[in-house]
């Protein structure tokens, strides 16, 4: 396996631009029609549209009771539910990319990329490249759905590249520590827990150095501008997510060797 | 039969597959996050945490198990066995019980010391876990596969979820809704979560206790074994 | 032990019978082979043996009780392996014999012995998701056989196995019926079912198109006649085959008596059958 790998990119690399985005077109309408032939999965690109409809009209009401009962009002914090909701595309479009590796996986398909000429790295690097794309897009139009909190497309499609990375990160953390979808649930439970790292923003300071480490929290920052400037959040934001990537693609690689 | 050998093995599989510490990460979390939280703020989470141990962690856990036997091909081998169909989904649900029992407890003790009542815990870990287990392991029987059950299950954990949608917003939300809310296999589990914490009327309690037993009852009559007849024909 | 009359069966929503009008029986010390193309309604025969698939018309019973009222009491006389080994991956091969026996009331073997004898001995802790094809089949086997049943169902039991092992597990079966066990056998592989089976069924098209023992079917559907087999003259040439000679009256035929007394004999052959010749006349059809 560990000779054919690098022949094949190499292969990819000097293959000219147009065959290379074929060859993403073609895996892009692959990948479409795998989602859409399991009519739940196909489900999956509407789920964060839908979270997002339900909020706009549960928080409100949340807000109500949260007052009453702590004295909270959860509609001062509208933009942080504004950022969990651009986040919400990325965490399960990564988790569809994430089943579909473990699928391939199953199936043996995956070994077979290894041997083509677009290569395993090429493959992955596609599938998720992709699924960040849609992720971006839906990211950005789900917090319109939402339609709480203070618009603000920059501050919006920040988050949303933070969001995008999300989805290369969700689907790589299931493949490389899942060794099957059911075990990709056991993952998917665990990571279940990141969901609440966009609230640290409200922790104070030495409380919140734990979240420093998860794009979610930096998403969340770059959205409220609360404890750090949009530049460092977004910066910090995409770097973490660089870093997450590069790391879980090495256990991925180690895995599948 | 002898049942230890398929308990101990159970649990090695929610062991091995990664089960165990996905609750034992969750609980970490949970426990960091109320840790966080002002006193007043914790106290109102930690009914809803405790409850979503065992009816979510079930739910999701027993349907996983499930598709794991089917995706294994074991389900066949276990069905030619002497095995009552009954027995393997009795230690199943028991033993992810066990687990979520555990685990809420290590968070209310992380949050409250020994201040909290383990007994109306644990009935709320059996009362919220064994209809939420039946339910999860049918519709995996139904679905067959991990993404169809993982997608095709997002209604039913809305509707398991309407207790909390009550305890947190009932004065705001339609009556229809909280009257719904009352109905569903998780709410007797809620009610005795709560009673962990602060009292709660031993009227509601009975009653609570009452309904999870007849859900219990009635997603086996209805759900399950319809379920299971149709996995063996297949 | 197994007693199948005038069994018929269709699937839900399908338009043809699965199985139209089986009979056989099994009796206690026989290996039964049940051989056929794929689709010919063998595994559908057996899932209905197993208490699997009910709503068949006819009888399908064990040891006296109807598959289809099978009970706990049933299931417990009945050992099966499936054609693609099933067991949990993450458990290691004693562990899932350990799962799979305490299933079982009464006495069982000790599974060190029967991992032992299948060349498991060493693997036994391992994970099955370790575990080469012809290793799971070897503990599919021992998975059937570890609670002593009356009666066994084995589906391809040799495939993806070598010579050796193939050998040791025929042995085994051979073992199970001499010591009374009912055997139903359902295998593509003509050699082994020949090796193995005191009576074989040949399944087309959901009817037993032909059901006796390897031996006299081999020599209904064969000639009956031998050719002399003798060197050739030339170093390396092919060897050289005597015109064929009726066995009837085969003691008295001068012509033959002959034959044997010319110089380089080899060998006299039978021109019987072979069971996958059989199949092929039968069926109409390659081996699948």
């Amino acid at each position: 396996m560990e000779s054919r790998e690098p022949a094949g990119t190499d292969q990819a690399r000097t293959e000219p631009i147009v065959g290379v985005s074929r060859n993403l077109a073609r895996l892009a309408a692959a990948d479409i029609r795998m989602l859409a032939r399991d009519p739940l999965l196909a489900f999956i690109p509407f789920i964060p549209f839908l979270a997002a409809f339900v909020l706009r009209f549960a928080v409100p009401l949340l807000s109500g009771f949260l007052e009453r009962a702590l004295g909270f009002r959860l509609l001062d914090w509208a933009d942080l539910v504004r950022a969990v909701v651009l986040l919400f595309p990325g965490m399960f479009y990564g988790m569809a990319a994430g089943f579909l590796l473990l699928d391939d996986r199953d199936d043996g398909v995956s070994a077979y990329w290894g041997v083509t000429p677009a290569g395993r790295a090429g493959y992955l690097g596609a599938r998720l490249g992709l699924f960040s794309a849609a992720a971006f897009l839906a990211g950005v139009l789900a917090a319109r759905a939402l339609g709480l909190g203070r618009p603000d497309l920059g501050r919006e499609l920040g988050a949303a590249a933070i969001g995008a990375a999300q989805a290369a990160f969700f689907g790589l953390f299931l493949a490389a520590f899942a060794a099957d979808k059911v075990e990709g649930l056991s993952v998917l439970k665990a990571l279940g827990g990141l969901d609440l790292a966009p609230l640290a923003v409200l922790l104070a300071l030495p409380l919140r150095i734990a979240a420093w480490p998860f794009p979610q929290y930096w998403a969340a920052e770059l959205m409220l501008g609360r404890n750090s400037r949009s530049g460092i959040a977004l910066v910090a934001g995409l770097g973490t997510s660089a870093l997450w990537i590069a790391a879980l693609y090495g256990k991925y690689r180690k895995r599948i060797e | 039969m002898n049942l230890l050998p398929f308990i101990r093995n159970d649990f090695r599989l929610l062991w091995r597959h990664g089960f165990a510490i996905a609750y034992l990460v969750v609980a970490l979390v949970y426990a960091a996050v109320l840790s966080a939280f002002p006193a007043s703020w914790a106290d109102a989470a930690l009914p809803v945490l405790a409850w979503s141990d065992a009816a979510f962690f079930c739910f999701f856990f027993a349907g996983a198990s499930v598709c794991l036997d089917l995706a294994q091909g074991t389900f066949r081998a276990l069905f030619v066995s002497p095995l009552p169909p009954w027995t393997y989904f009795l230690v199943k649900t028991a033993n992810l019980s066990v687990l979520s029992f555990g685990m809420a407890a290590a968070v209310a003790l992380s949050n409250r010391g020994l201040g909290f009542r383990p007994l109306p815990l644990a009935v709320a870990v059996i009362a919220g876990g064994s209809p939420s287990a039946l339910i999860g392991a049918a519709l995996a029987l139904r679905l067959r596969t991990v993404n169809r059950f993982l997608v095709g299950t997002i209604p039913i954990f809305l509707v398991l979820s309407l207790p909390i949608l009550r305890y947190a917003a009932e004065p705001w939300i339609p009556g229809w809704l909280a009257a719904l809310s009352r109905w569903t296999p998780t709410e007797g589990s809620f009610l005795w979560a709560r009673a962990a914490f602060a009292p709660v009327p031993g009227a509601e309690l009975a009653a609570g206790a009452a309904a999870a037993l007849a859900w219990t009852a009635a997603a086996s009559a209805l759900i399950l074994g319809p379920a299971v007849r149709a996995a063996k024909g297949e | 032990m197994i007693e199948v009359k005038g069994l018929r069966f269709t699937y839900p929503r399908a338009k043809a019978e699965a199985v139209r009008g089986v009979d056989f029986s099994v009796a206690a010390g026989e290996v039964f082979g049940f051989l056929g193309p794929s689709g010919a309604g063998k595994s559908t025969t057996q899932r209905i043996l197993l208490g699997s698939l009910g709503g068949y018309s006819g009888r399908a019973a064990v040891s006296g009780i109807e598959a289809s009222r099978a009970d706990g009491a049933y299931r417990s006389r009945v050992g099966a392996a499936f054609e693609f080994p099933c067991f949990y991956q993450k458990l290691t091969g004693r562990e899932n014999l350990e799962l799979f026996a305490s299933f079982y009331p009464g006495p069982k073997d000790d599974p060190r012995e029967l991992l032992e004898r299948l060349g498991l001995a060493e693997a036994a802790d391992r994970r099955v998701a370790e575990y080469s094809k012809g290793m799971k089949m070897r503990l599919n086997l021992i998975r059937a056989l570890i609670h002593r049943p009356r009666v066994l169902f084995l589906d391809e039991p040799t495939s993806g196995l070598d010579p050796a092992n193939a050998r040791t597990v025929r042995d085994l079966v051979r073992e199970r019926a001499a010591a009374g066990a009912a055997v139903f056998l359902t295998t593509h592989d003509m050699a082994a079912a020949d090796a193995a089976c005191d009576r074989v069924a040949f399944l087309v098209d959901g009817r037993i198109a032909a059901c006796d023992s390897p031996a006299a079917l081999k020599r209904r559907y064969g000639k009956r006649a031998v050719v002399v087999e003798r060197e050739a003259p030339e170093r390396d040439g092919p060897s050289l085959l005597s015109p064929e000679y009726p066995l009837d009256g085969l003691a008295e035929d001068e012509a033959f008596r002959a034959e044997l007394r010319k110089p380089g004999l080899l060998g006299v052959r039978t021109l019987d059958s072979s069971l996958d010749q059989i199949f092929l006349q039968l069926t109409g059809r390659e081996l699948a």
